[in-house]
């Protein structure tokens, strides 16, 4: 399959690489839709160097893959700010900070809205969202997601709470 | 060297749908695939290709993975992400772009059998046994 993407990316030049297995990222989570680990799965890497609007368009181009029977997943966090992080209340149910709140909330209702393009300008969202999102690679899975999504499609929103004040496990699912 | 995956346990569906099928020849090329050496050879991605058959539409998720505890706890986020597997058709296969894999160039991961990476610290030694 890595092939078949190779294949249907056509803007950029995408390379096999195989000095990477799988981070904690895609097996935390994959380990729990598939626990028999009966399904393979492959990595795609996230250029550090491209804006969010290259990501989207990449996204775009690995639609042809869905309707072969593979499961698209974008692995990362939309509120992620570490260094905030509050460990004494890292237990403590949906707690967040009031910018966390604020920028969770603008942003899932831009995703329940498919307002695309304010969700690719995200940098542009506001302090609150700057906050969230202080270093893109969290964010950007997201957008690989949101790329997929065709204009009928559903879209909804699950594990909607925050951990630690400054972190959230908003999930997203299409189709 | 070559993508798929494993993660511990790793093993073949038994053969019990249409789909199961599917899977299991998918494996079967990527077993019979001449993998070991440099790089990926184009004529074999090719035919690796031709296993993937026409499916419904699966859906496409992005999961907010939190911290790697996630991946030996019980909690609510792991049961939400077991729920939303069982609303999906089993996959043939996951194409999995995580936060913690960025390079300067985009790279599909090649090794027949990745290893997990522990990319972090400070965490029980039972995470690291995943």
């Amino acid at each position: 399959m890595a092939g078949e993407t190779q294949k249907l990316i056509t803007s950029v030049k995408v390379q096999p690489d195989s000095s990477w297995g799988l981070d904690h990222g895609a097996w935390s989570v994959i380990k729990h839709l598939h626990p028999k680990a009966d399904v393979p799965v492959i990595q795609m890497s996230i250029d550090y160097s491209k804006d969010p609007q290259y990501h989207y368009d990449l996204g775009k181009q690995l639609a042809a893959l869905r309707r072969k029977g593979v499961l698209i997943i974008g692995s990362g966090n939309i509120v992620h700010n570490l260094g905030l992080v509050d460990w004494k209340n890292i237990r403590t149910d949906n707690f967040a900070f009031d910018w966390a709140l604020e920028a969770r909330q603008k942003v899932n209702k831009l995703i329940l809205n498919s307002d695309h393009k304010q969700l690719i300008n995200f940098k542009s969202l506001g302090k609150e969202v700057q906050k969230a999102i202080p270093s893109p690679e969290h964010y950007l899975p997201l957008v690989y997601a949101l790329a997929l999504k065709t204009e009928k499609e559903n879209i909804s929103l699950f594990n909607d709470k925050a951990v630690g004040g400054s972190l959230s496990m908003t999930s997203v699912k299409v189709g | 060297m070559f993508l798929f995956e494993t993660y511990p346990n790793f093993a073949l569906a038994k053969c019990k749908t249409d789909t199961t099928m599917d899977r299991k020849r998918f494996l079967k090329t990527l077993a019979a695939l001449p993998l070991a050496g440099a790089a990926v050879r184009l004529a074999d991605l090719n035919r690796l290709a031709k296993e993937l058959t026409p499916s419904v539409t699966m859906p496409v998720l992005f999961l907010g993975h939190g911290s790697p505890m996630n991946a030996i706890e019980e909690n609510e986020f792991v049961s939400g992400f077991r729920k939303v597997a069982t609303t999906i058709p089993k996959p043939a296969a996951i194409l999995c772009i995580s936060a913690h894999w960025e390079t300067r160039g985009t790279f599909v991961t090649a090794r027949e059998h990745p290893q997990t990476i522990h990319d972090f610290g400070g965490f029980p030694k039972q995470l690291f046994d995943v």
